[in-house]
Formats: C-alpha cells, sequence, structure tokens
C-alpha cells in the first residue's frame, strides 16, 4: 500500500551552512504512491530539476504488448528530429502478461538524469485491466493527460482515475488494430496517439519519419508499411480527449 | 554521425568498427544483444571476426586468452554470474599480460538472483589484474571501448582491458550518440603487433606454465609495474582520443569541484543523476560537486586526493556491498588515497542502488543535505550506511 513519509524540517547544517535562499532546494513533501513504495523511507517531491521543455512519458503496459517497442521507437523518431531523448524499460521478470512500465525524456539538450520517472507529464496505458492494479496516474504532473487504450470515453474511464481531474484521452487501440493490421498491436495507436496529445513532435514529420523507418524495419514484408502508417493516422484522428 | 543507440548497441558498434580477430561469446543479461548483434554483423559479412560459440563464460573467457596468446585481437562481453564464472580465467588473461578486452554490462550478483543493475560482478573482480573503465551512459560506454586497445595493448601496459556500463539502465536505455566513423576508429585503434605470441616461428614460447617460487614474485611485481604505468597511457589515450571526437576524458570527471565543499564520489549512470542534483543545489547557492571515477584500476588515488583536498564533507557512494563490514570497495580506496592529505574532508560511505534500486535526485540531495550537517557539526557517525531500503519494522 501507498505510504506517506515526512521529513521534519530543514536540518541545521543547511542553516548554519548556506545562505537561507539556499534552503528552497529542499523539496515539498507529497504522499508516495506505488511508483515511489520500494523506496517507502525517502522523501519524495515534485521533481524540479528537469528543464521546463522537457516532457517526460510513463508507458504503463502488460509483457508482449509492445509498449518496450513503442517508447524506444518514439525515442529513435524524435532523435532523428534532432531532439535529445532516453527511452527505457524497467525489467522484471520477465513473462508475457506481467504489469510493466517504460520511459521516455525528449529535451531540448541532453538529460543526465538517469533514475525512472516519478512525475510524468504522460501516462500512457496499453490496456485497461491495469486501472485496477496500478496506480497509473502516480505522479502525474497537473496540466499533463493520460491516455488509455479502451472502448470508452474519457468520461466513463475517467471514473476509474483515482480522482484524477486533469486532461484524460482514450483510443480504442484494439479496434483501430485489428482493423489496419489484422491483429491486436495496441502499441503503434497509442504511440500516435501520445505524439498527437503531446504535441512533442510535428505530426506530419513524426508520420512521415515513422515511414521511413518501418521502410527500413519491414524491408522484407513490405505490406506491413502502408498498415502501420494508416494505423498510426487513423488513431491519431479517432484519439478523444476530455 | 548522430543516431539513438542503447548501450548494448553503442558497445556492439564499436566492436564492429574494431573489426576484432576473435569474439568469444556467451550471452547474459543484460549484456546478451552485444553477441546477438555482433552474430549478425558476422552473418552479414560486416566483419570478418571469428564468432566462437561457447558453452560457459569460463570458456568465452578461455577462448580470448587462447586467441590472444596466439597474437589475435579478442573480445567478450558478460555480465553478473557470466563474469563471475570467468573468475580464474580473468586472473590467467592478465598474469599473461593478454590485452583483451571485455565489456562488462553491470548487474547484481546472485544470491538471490536478480537481473538488475549494481557493480558487485566488476567490483568482484577488481583485484584480478583487469584495467577498469566504467561509463556513465551509451556514448561513455562507446568511447570506452574504443579507447581499450591502445591502452591495453601498450607495450608498458599489456592488460587487459574491462569496459562496463551500467546494465538496463544504460544498457538498455535509447539515447542520442554520436559515432565516429570507421576509418577514423581503425587508424585510431591501428594494427595489433604484439613482441611475443604462440604462433611466432622466429621464437617459439609457452604461455601461462607453473612458475616456480624463484620467478612468481617477479612476474608479480612487473605485473603491478605495469598496472602502474597504465595510468599514464590511459591519459595519453584520452587525449588522442579527444583530437578525433571532441569528447574530454580523464581518470575521473570533476563536476563543479573548483570550489566544492561538498562532494560526491560515485561512479557510472548514477553520476548524471547526482550532477542534475549538483546543478540545482548549486541554482541554491550550495557550493556542491562530484567526482565520478572513471578509471577504478588503476585507481587514481593521487589525483583524487588532490580533487578532494579542499572540500569539507565527502560522501563516497558505492553501487555494490563488499560485506567487509567497514565499507564498499570505492570508498575503501578513497578514504585511503585520502590518507596522506594533511587537512582530509570528513567522509561518509552510503552503499546504494544493490539489485536495481533506483538512486533519484532526491535521494542525492538527501546525501547533500546529511553532507551539509556533517561539515558543520563535524559529526560524521555513523560513517557506513544503506540507502533506500525499507526499514525493518520495530513491532
Amino acid at each position: 500500500m501507498a505510504v506517506c513519509v515526512f521529513m521534519g524540517g530543514i536540518t541545521n547544517g543547511f542553516q548554519a551552512f548556506v545562505p537561507c535562499g539556499a534552503r528552497a532546494f529542499l523539496v515539498l513533501m507529497k504522499s508516495t504512491c506505488s511508483a515511489g513504495e520500494q523506496n517507502s523511507n525517502i522523501r519524495l517531491g515534485e521533481n524540479a530539476m528537469v528543464t521546463s521543455d522537457m516532457v517526460e512519458i510513463r508507458w504503463h503496459a502488460r509483457g508482449g504488448q509492445g509498449a518496450k517497442m513503442a517508447c524506444l521507437l518514439l525515442a529513435e523518431v524524435a532523435g532523428q528530429e534532432g531532439k535529445f531523448v532516453q527511452g527505457f524499460p524497467e525489467y522484471g521478470p520477465e513473462r508475457m502478461g506481467a504489469p510493466l512500465t517504460a520511459y521516455n525524456r525528449i529535451s531540448g539538450k541532453r538529460c543526465m538524469i538517469h533514475s525512472n520517472i516519478y512525475y510524468p507529464n504522460y501516462v500512457v496505458v496499453l490496456d485497461e485491466t491495469l486501472l485496477d492494479s496500478v496506480d497509473v496516474t502516480c505522479g502525474l504532473k497537473e496540466g499533463g493527460a493520460i491516455i488509455i487504450n479502451t472502448p470508452d470515453s474519457p468520461k466513463q474511464i475517467r471514473e476509474r482515475l483515482r480522482g484524477w481531474t486533469g486532461k484524460v484521452c482514450t483510443i480504442d487501440a484494439r479496434r483501430i488494430s485489428e482493423e489496419l493490421l489484422g491483429k491486436n498491436f495496441p502499441n503503434t495507436p497509442l504511440l500516435a496517439a501520445v505524439v498527437k496529445v503531446s504535441g512533442v513532435l510535428e505530426a506530419e514529420r513524426f508520420l512521415s519519419n515513422m515511414e521511413e523507418s518501418y521502410k527500413h524495419k519491414f524491408a522484407g514484408k513490405p505490406q506491413a508499411i502502408e498498415g502501420n502508417v494508416a494505423t498510426l493516422k487513423k488513431s491519431m484522428e479517432e484519439v478523444q480527449v476530455e | 554521425m548522430s543516431k539513438c543507440f542503447s548501450g548494448n548497441e553503442a558497445v556492439a558498434y564499436a566492436m564492429k568498427q574494431i573489426n576484432p580477430d576473435v569474439m568469444g561469446a556467451f550471452p547474459i543479461t543484460p549484456s546478451t544483444e552485444i553477441p546477438e548483434y555482433f552474430a549478425e554483423y558476422v552473418a552479414n559479412g560486416e566483419v570478418n571476426t571469428e564468432y566462437v560459440t561457447v558453452e560457459s563464460e569460463h570458456s568465452s573467457m578461455s577462448v580470448c586468452i587462447a586467441a590472444q596468446a596466439a597474437g589475435a585481437r579478442a573480445v567478450s562481453a558478460t555480465s553478473s554470474c557470466g563474469l563471475a564464472l570467468m573468475y580464474e580465467l580473468l586472473y590467467v588473461a592478465a598474469s599473461c599480460r593478454l590485452p583483451i578486452t571485455l565489456a562488462c554490462a553491470n548487474r547484481a550478483l546472485s544470491g538471490p538472483i536478480n537481473i538488475n543493475n549494481d557493480h558487485s560482478d566488476s567490483m568482484g573482480a577488481r583485484d584480478t589484474g583487469w584495467i577498469q573503465i566504467y561509463a556513465e551512459n551509451n556514448q561513455e560506454a562507446y568511447d570506452n571501448f574504443i579507447m581499450a586497445m591502445p591502452i591495453g595493448e601498450t607495450l608498458s601496459v599489456r592488460l587487459p582491458v574491462m569496459t562496463c556500463m551500467d546494465g538496463f539502465i544504460t544498457s538498455h536505455a535509447v539515447e542520442n550518440i554520436e559515432l565516429l566513423e570507421t576509418d577514423v576508429v581503425r587508424k585510431f585503434i591501428g594494427e595489433y603487433h604484439p613482441e611475443h605470441y604462440l604462433l611466432k616461428k622466429e621464437n617459439p614460447l609457452a604461455v601461462g606454465p607453473y612458475d616456480i617460487s624463484s620467478y612468481y614474485m617477479e612476474h608479480k611485481v612487473m605485473q603491478a609495474e605495469a598496472m602502474k604505468s597504465a595510468k599514464a597511457r590511459i591519459r595519453e589515450v584520452a587525449s588522442d582520443f579527444e583530437k578525433i571526437s571532441g569528447r574530454h576524458y580523464d581518470l575521473f570527471e570533476a563536476y563543479k569541484m573548483a570550489d566544492a565543499e561538498l562532494a560526491l564520489v560515485l561512479i557510472g549512470s548514477s553520476a548524471g543523476t547526482a550532477k542534475a542534483a549538483v546543478d540545482m543545489l548549486r541554482d541554491n547557492g550550495i557550493k556542491a560537486g562530484l567526482i565520478k571515477i572513471r578509471v577504478f584500476r588503476p585507481f587514481p588515488a593521487e589525483e583524487l586526493a588532490l580533487a578532494l583536498s579542499n572540500t569539507k564533507a565527502v560522501a563516497v557512494m558505492d553501487k555494490s556491498e563488499g560485506f567487509s563490514s567497514n565499507g564498499g570497495p570505492v570508498f575503501a580506496e578513497t578514504r585511503s588515497a585520502l590518507y596522506d592529505l594533511k587537512k582530509r574532508p570528513h567522509l561518509i560511505n552510503i552503499v546504494y542502488g544493490l539489485g536495481g534500486r533506483d538512486l533519484k535526485t532526491e535521494d542525492v540531495e538527501k546525501v547533500f543535505s546529511r553532507l551539509a550537517d556533517i561539515a558543520v557539526t563535524g559529526e560524521a557517525s555513523p560513517v557506513y550506511t544503506h540507502m533506500g531500503q525499507r526499514q525493518r519494522s520495530t513491532t
């Protein structure tokens, strides 16, 4: 369960050692949630260290849904556009269906931080059954958005978001994918949706860069290129925002 | 050339550009992708390396030893238990003075079994006689691998080199990277012409025979001298590398240390996270800095002592638990290095990040907060602690 830890005041050391203004670095306290649960003895704070132009994305999925691939693809495509990127999965026991997270940082300058992302701007959920077991909105920044793979509307799904009041986006990735790719690959629609909702990459350039990378990736089966590009386009059109 | 590569792909790509004679290949998480990518280069005919698939890491290192002793360039990659299984052979490689290059994607050692990052694998091999160079990110992993051969193969050194990067955090994270052109890399590496080797018919020799007491000690002293002289060579190679890459390297990186009063000493990807925390503390007027150890073997003791000589309090952060009951390996080295200083800073040791426990910028701030206390009160006790673990229930 979530644990709430508070730190008692500012240490004597800093009071004596630095000008008073310097104490501002001691972060505001916040109750922790699942993302920080394992370090329950350590205070957690809104991470002010990321530059304001940095976009941080956290992916929630189950093993086998392709979240890692989407996360790495996003990093690659953003990198091609001259952005500084990180794309990394969090590994645990490797098995199909197990909940997993993956992360993206996209910025105008190289990011030195190599921790997981606890205060994302965007959260992407590839499997809506995770909403019951994972606190997906944990740390999600005010002004950010959550994007969920579900046939439900944002209004319907909001009830399951543990009081999240910010932007909710939904996309029926399964239907789109089955229609255009003939199989349930939720990662491609969600990749398009997060690009659309976040505006982190310019849509047209994203599509043309993706097409290039598909040409490379599917050199052996060119029929897959068209379907994937169509999936991206349709997903960008269909994502609902509330 | 700008690309986005994971650390594993970066190292595999460096190997491809080098085109070594032999690779001893036995995959283990999280370094598995290195032999995987390399197998693809072999299959595509992009390299003409003899790719030897074996039944264990004991054998992959044996392959490297045999190949290098025969006068070839040999490489391998491993992690965790794989490195542990090579243990005996690591000594053989170093004492036979065979400049093999080994990429280690650092991972925790059993038990319980764990696939995530800490430094207990390579720290366990710190006394095997290998040069050890650690990377903060994919770029450094690539650069360090390219610098390894010119360091290890030099006559005054002739030692194997282990280039380390953090498993998953670096090995599996896709980040931007600047690659050198292959002809530039080839020219930088040069050709390998060992002075002596098994297949040299003018001077047949045995490699690795029994060494009697009348000679063993002399050989060990020579090996120790070689490790000492590696320091100057590492700097020389770094300076040559800067000319072709524009990227500067040294035995360690001193980040905002010029006037630092509170400092960290640490290794690997955590240094990046800690730099972000240092930046923020600096923005708030706190004289924080850090030293990222790049070369752990040979240990840059005098240089480190000098860099820390004007600090007030220092936290050495170890990403492995040495079970010495007296602090981790980086702490032991650092404290020893500082002993000869006339005026020493207060020193504490924090063991963190074991088995993939994440290090956040807030954790680093917390360490600096404690250093600030110590600088004022002079009270550094307890000197050796752990960070990030759950507290044991008192009920």
